[in-house]
């Protein structure tokens, strides 16, 4: 029995071994790529980049890698109910970004420099007679707390909406609260996709829409020009859920099945007569009189959030927000782009905010932006 | 490269084993020469040649000293020898941390820092050296003799299997083994497994609690759950990740013929630091006692001396982990537990009894709160995790319930932890051959297939000890 258990090892590791080993070998002509030619030389050689970007691209291009990734995706999430690092998994299908839950306690440098730059901004486009109108984003975390099973938000990051909001209010930033809006949608409207973390289109409808309200009962009208425009939706169609890519199920997503969401794409068009007062004649050119800028939330088309935003506030809204940059840096591109005078100086800014951002540090470099002239900042309407 | 790697397990130990047993016995040390400067080389061509350089000098200062006949010249060989080590060491490892602590107090005092070159810390090069230093030593002591030739030296130096990340090997425990050792299905076997129960170690549970430490070192200010969650996770993943290490490379030396020393020995179930020193990176705790500590005057020279000898040797062993005052606070606080201990007379010799759970208790958690310190970015971050520890950021039970892959990775922190206080039972079991134990190595090349097969999915996972 002894020789056996001894063979049996050797054996065993040995063809193991040499699997491995042929796996490896197919997996030669896949490893590599023309843009490492730059390193195909004693320096590249010498530095072990090239070796690095070796291993790198085994890692990535390993024969056999889909299936055995799509297997321990599956396990894990159906023995654990887990993910990726990156996904929190709730219950009844619910994902949630790991993003949203950020620390025990909030980074206070970074939440007080991101109110700064907020507050910075305001000074900047109030010079420049630019109204700023602060969209703030709840967490999904937030919004659809009981789908979270056992995972839960600290109680410091509980308090981050509203400390955010008043913060914003005690120094005259006109922001919304969306919160109350997405809480009382009607049943079966979600204001959040399962498998996504972004907002559905009845969130992004019932943000525009609060803003548009918020708008006229401080400033009883919107300052604009407006037009008519009307409002339908594409046809249906599959989501491909930001979060479910954390979850590769890969062969076995039939076994083990996430959420199969579906959603229609809005669509805004102008009406062609339009009998509202201050309406945009044929000939006027005035540019885009509101410009919406933020993150993913506005700039992917498909949560609709910027044709909302046209079709209640009756005006051709000019989408700026960027995707994968967080909420300042587009933000910072879109003011620079004003002052130096490459788009028209427009009425006002929408800045669409997600909470989670306010408590991250942020990469924005914004020294270099000055406000033309000083003035009280004060919520304005025009 | 490292072991839990696919270039390795895919290509470089198949290929070299292969290799290995091709060759005629008399080349194997060329065979072992090259395989181990490929595998250094992987990481950087270009610092392999300080290797060879750091060989080369110290072989011949080794030579000079074994044939230099008076007493005087050996010593100055052997100064030579050290400082030129020390000298590498010194310039690779700290020349950063000292420019950057003179910078600092500059700063404080208003004056201008230094703008000097950043130097790269090579890989290994703790251990390297620290097993050059004590082959000129012993080769000065005449406790072995210098390499036969320098082939077998280099091979020694450069070594694959404890290259980068140890056991501290000397050279005197293995020069009989590079002339003359065995290789045998037994030893071949011994070294299979030893390699897989390190490579589940590593792959299989010290990465499955790196997200849980990560994410509470991570915390500006963590709860006192948060806190203690992590350091257990910490102490665990340290554990494993070091042990698995050494295990795999105690495991590739027997496939090659060569014993090596252990390196660990269940050092969480210590009664004091000071068995807590035997039990944790022995061939480090060896080194340090007999070639600084005995060398300072080890315990002859009175009680203060003593505990002064003591702390030194372990600040010294803390900087050799790292040049940031974290490492030093590490050793002072090791240091001034071995001198405390020392003054009440612990010497860690007893046998287990139930009697022993309140000292290892106490023993483990002096030894968590000096991994706060090993583990902290700098000293500015560990008081904050200090904090947490006793309470003062909050005792939200909340805190912990939304950490990365929950689930699984508590489940392997409770299985890490029950492995660590069961082994040391289930060691002293002694199991004659049987079917029982087909049927526990069977499961130990199942885990095998399952820890490659982690390996395929995970990103780049070096050894924490890689660092140092």
């Amino acid at each position: 029995m002894d020789s056996i258990t001894k063979y049996l090892t050797v054996g065993f590791f040995s063809l193991l071994l040499f699997f491995v080993l042929v796996l490896g070998t197919a997996t030669v002509p896949r490893l590599f790529q023309s843009e490492w030619a730059d390193e195909l030389n004693w320096n590249g050689l010498a530095k072990g980049k090239l070796t690095s970007k070796l291993e790198a691209r085994l890692q990535e291009q390993m024969v056999f890698k889909e299936g055995i990734r799509s297997l321990w995706g599956t396990l894990n999430y159906w023995l654990f109910k887990t993910g990726q690092s990156g996904v929190v998994v709730g219950q009844e299908g619910w994902l949630y970004s790991q993003e949203e839950f950020g620390m025990y306690k909030p980074n206070l440098s970074a939440f007080n420099d991101n109110l700064e730059r907020i507050f910075k901004y305001r000074d900047i486009l109030s010079s420049l007679d630019i109204s700023l109108y602060v969209v703030l984003i709840p967490s999904k975390v937030r919004v659809v707390p009981e789908k979270l099973g056992y995972h839960q938000l600290s109680t410091d990051m509980l308090a981050t909406y509203e400390v955010v909001k008043q913060a914003l209010i005690d120094k005259s930033v006109f922001a919304v609260d969306v919160r109350d809006v997405f809480q009382n949608l009607e049943t079966g409207r979600a204001p959040y996709f399962k498998t996504d973390t972004h907002w559905t289109q009845e969130g992004a409808y019932a943000s525009a829409l609060a803003l548009r309200n918020s708008i006229l009962e401080t400033c009883r009208t919107l300052p604009w020009s407006r037009a008519k425009f009307e409002l339908s939706h594409g046809p249906q169609m599959a989501l491909n859920g930001d979060l479910a890519k954390f979850i590769p199920l890969g062969y076995f997503k039939d076994i083990v099945p996430l959420e199969k969401e579906r959603m229609s794409v809005p669509i805004v068009s102008k009406s062609e007569a339009s009998t509202e007062k201050g309406a945009m004649s044929l000939f006027d050119d005035q540019g885009n009189e509101v410009v919406l800028v933020g993150t993913s939330y506005s700039a992917i088309e498909d949560w609709g959030f910027a044709a909302f935003l046209t079709h209640v506030l009756g005006t051709d809204v000019l989408n700026m927000a960027e995707a994968g940059q967080g909420p300042f840096l587009p933000a910072q591109k879109l003011i620079a782009s004003i002052l130096d005078g490459q788009i028209a100086v427009p009425k006002a800014v929408i800045w669409e905010i997600p909470e989670r951002y306010m408590v991250m540090e942020q990469e924005s470099d914004d020294l270099d932006l000055v406000a033309p002239k000083q003035l009280a900042g004060e919520i304005s309407c025009f | 490269m490292v072991f839990s790697s696919l270039t390795f397990i895919a290509f470089f130990l198949p290929v070299f084993l292969a290799s290995y047993y091709i060759a005629a016995p008399r080349y194997r040390s060329v065979v072992i020469l090259i395989g181990s400067y490929l595998f250094y080389s992987w990481w950087r061509l270009d610092f392999l040649g300080l290797l060879i350089l750091v060989t080369f000098v110290n072989y011949w200062a080794s030579r000079k000293i074994h044939v230099s006949a008076e007493t005087i010249l050996r010593k100055r060989f052997l100064i030579f020898g050290v400082v030129f080590n020390l000298s590498v060491l010194g310039y690779y490892k700290y020349f950063n941390f000292g420019i950057d602590s003179f910078n600092h107090l500059i700063l404080s005092i208003g004056g201008q820092p230094l703008l000097l070159w950043n130097v790269i810390l090579p890989i290994g090069i703790s251990f390297y050296i620290f097993q050059a230093i004590s082959y000129l030593v012993d080769v000065y002591r005449k406790d072995a003799p210098p390499a036969a030739n320098f082939l077998d030296f280099a091979a020694f130096i450069a070594l694959f299997p404890q290259l980068i990340a140890g056991p501290v090997l000397r050279y005197k425990d293995l020069s009989d083994q590079f002339s003359q050792r065995t290789h045998s299905l037994d030893k071949f076997s011994e070294g299979v497994v030893r390699f897989i129960i390190g490579f589940c170690k590593k792959v299989v549970i010290a990465d499955s609690l790196a997200p849980i430490a990560d994410f509470a070192f991570a915390q500006t200010d963590p709860s006192f759950l948060d806190a203690w969650i992590g350091i257990f996770a910490y102490t665990a993943q340290l554990y494993f990740d070091f042990s698995g290490y050494s295990d795999m490379a105690i495991g590739i030396g027997l496939m090659l013929g060569f014993r090596f020393i252990e390196n660990f020995n269940h050092p969480y179930i210590s009664r004091s630091i000071t068995e807590f020193w035997r039990r944790w990176h022995i061939s480090l705790s060896a080194w340090l006692r007999d070639y600084l500590y005995i060398p300072l005057g080890g315990n002859r020279r009175g009680a203060i001396r003593t505990y002064i000898n003591l702390l030194l040797t372990m600040v010294f062993g803390g900087l050799w982990h790292g040049a940031n005052w974290t490492f030093v606070c590490w050793g002072l606080w090791h240091g001034g537990l071995l001198a405390l201990e020392r003054l009440m007379g612990v010497k860690g010799n007893a046998s287990w009894s139930l009697r022993s759970l309140v000292p290892a208790t106490v023993t483990l958690l002096l030894v968590m709160v000096g991994w706060v310190m090993f583990r902290a970015e700098n000293m500015s971050s560990a008081i904050p995790f200090f904090q947490g520890m006793v309470g003062f950021n909050g005792f939200d039970t909340t805190g912990m319930t939304y950490w990365p892959g929950a689930t699984s990775s508590f489940a392997m922190l409770f299985i890490a932890w029950a492995i660590i206080f069961l082994s040391p039972l289930v060691s002293r079991i002694n199991v004659r051959f049987t079917f029982f134990c087909l049927v526990r190595r069977i499961s130990w090349l199942l885990l095998f297939v399952i820890a490659i097969s982690k390996l395929f999915v995970q990103s780049y996972s070096p050894f924490l000890y890689f660092q140092f």
